[in-house]
């Protein structure tokens, strides 16, 4: 191999501990590659690891549960696509849903649990309890979408979202891309 | 520098594919920062990286199914990671950008003595600038500490191909580093 192919050999061993026999001896008797080769540790060694992009425990935390929630509504979503022709009355929940909004989940946080029959599917109550405070902040466009499934069949309680709820609703979900 | 208990995955992951969800997340668990390593490292953004990592995890439970063995485990999660962000680059029409690295650099403070961490902070700013493609096979090769063949299988191209995105980035990568006159 002559210096230009060791020097490309070289740029695809960076990050490995050890040199192929071959091109160790090309470094032992060549100084442009040695030093080359020497730069290439160097960057190597300023790289950095993934270590440095450690999350702590509570966000990771926070992550499973997150994550742990978005798989229960998809799975509702399975069930309910099973169970009923629920699109057709999704446009009626999106409208339903700004009219509705907080009375609604506290209507629900009394109990869907068992709707139907059906096993509790809903997301972790933090969620709700939250929700149900007025901290709207903490409502995830997947609480949200959840809401919009459910919401048809509660046919109720139109008068308690104030303006600024609504707008608030409307400026942060899109509601449509939800749907 | 990957230090993935492969035994203890595939025990999980045995369980989580009888539906176990609590092993699901004992996966997570393991696999959230490496798997958020790389989505930052693509992205940049912290927000968005742990947004494409959960996306991952959540794409992982659905298509279980469809892991087959043949990869190890978290090259596969990798693998989805990987896609996620680079739709995500694409969707955010992230380009790369105009001046070159080394313009970047000598335009910067030129100040030599950097603290070492520093120096890490930016040239992980610099990685970002790098073409997505290079980006994502550097990362995975370098930090994931994937063979050449493994990243070529993730990102369905050629072994030549990957090579060569290798070679750019650590060329880019070096020509920053000179003129940074940290690399002897
Ligand atoms: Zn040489």
């Amino acid at each position: 191999m002559n210096c230009q192919q060791i020097k490309d050999e070289l740029m695809l061993l960076v990050g490995s501990d050890q040199l192929p026999d071959e091109i160790q001896k090309h470094l032992d008797t060549c100084d442009d590659c040695r030093k080359f080769w020497s730069e290439l540790v160097s960057l190597a060694e300023s790289m950095g690891t993934d270590d440095e992009f450690r999350l702590d425990r509570a966000t990771i935390e926070a992550a499973v549960s997150n994550i742990d929630r978005r798989i229960d509504l998809r799975e509702l979503d399975r069930v309910v696509e099973v169970g009923a022709s629920w699109k057709a009355w999704v446009p009626a929940a999106a409208a339903m849903f700004l009219l509705v909004g907080i009375s609604l989940i506290v209507y629900m946080v009394g109990g869907f649990g068992d709707r139907n029959g059906q096993a509790d599917l809903s997301p972790k109550d933090s969620t709700w309890v939250i929700f149900v405070n007025g901290e709207l902040d903490a409502l995830d466009e997947n609480a949200v979408a959840y809401i919009l499934h459910q919401s048809a069949s509660y046919e109720m309680l139109a008068e308690d979202l104030t303006d600024e709820e609504l707008e608030y609703l409307e400026n942060n979900f899109d509601v449509e891309d939800i749907l | 520098m990957v230090k993935i208990d492969n035994d203890r995955i595939n025990n999980l992951l045995a369980q989580a594919r009888q539906g176990d969800r609590q092993a699901f997340s004992e996966i997570v668990r393991i696999m959230m920062n490496p798997v958020v390593a790389l989505t930052y490292k693509m992205t940049q953004e912290k927000d968005s990286a742990l947004d494409l990592a959960q996306d991952t995890f959540i794409s992982a439970w659905e298509n279980l199914d469809s892991f087959k063995g043949e990869s190890r485990f978290y090259s596969w999660i990798y693998r989805i990671a990987a896609n996620k962000s680079l739709n995500y680059l694409k969707r955010e029409g992230r380009k790369v950008g105009d001046r070159s690295l080394t313009e970047q650099v000598a335009s910067e403070n030129p100040a030599r003595e950097l603290e070492q961490k520093e120096l890490k902070g930016r040239i992980l700013s610099f990685m970002s600038q790098l073409p997505p493609q290079q980006r994502l096979v550097f990362e995975l090769r370098f930090y994931k500490q994937l063979s050449f063949e493994e990243v070529a299988g993730h990102t369905d191209k050629a072994l030549g191909t990957v090579k060569t995105l290798y070679r750019e980035a650590v060329k880019k990568l070096r020509e920053v580093a000179l003129a940074e006159g940290w690399a002897q």
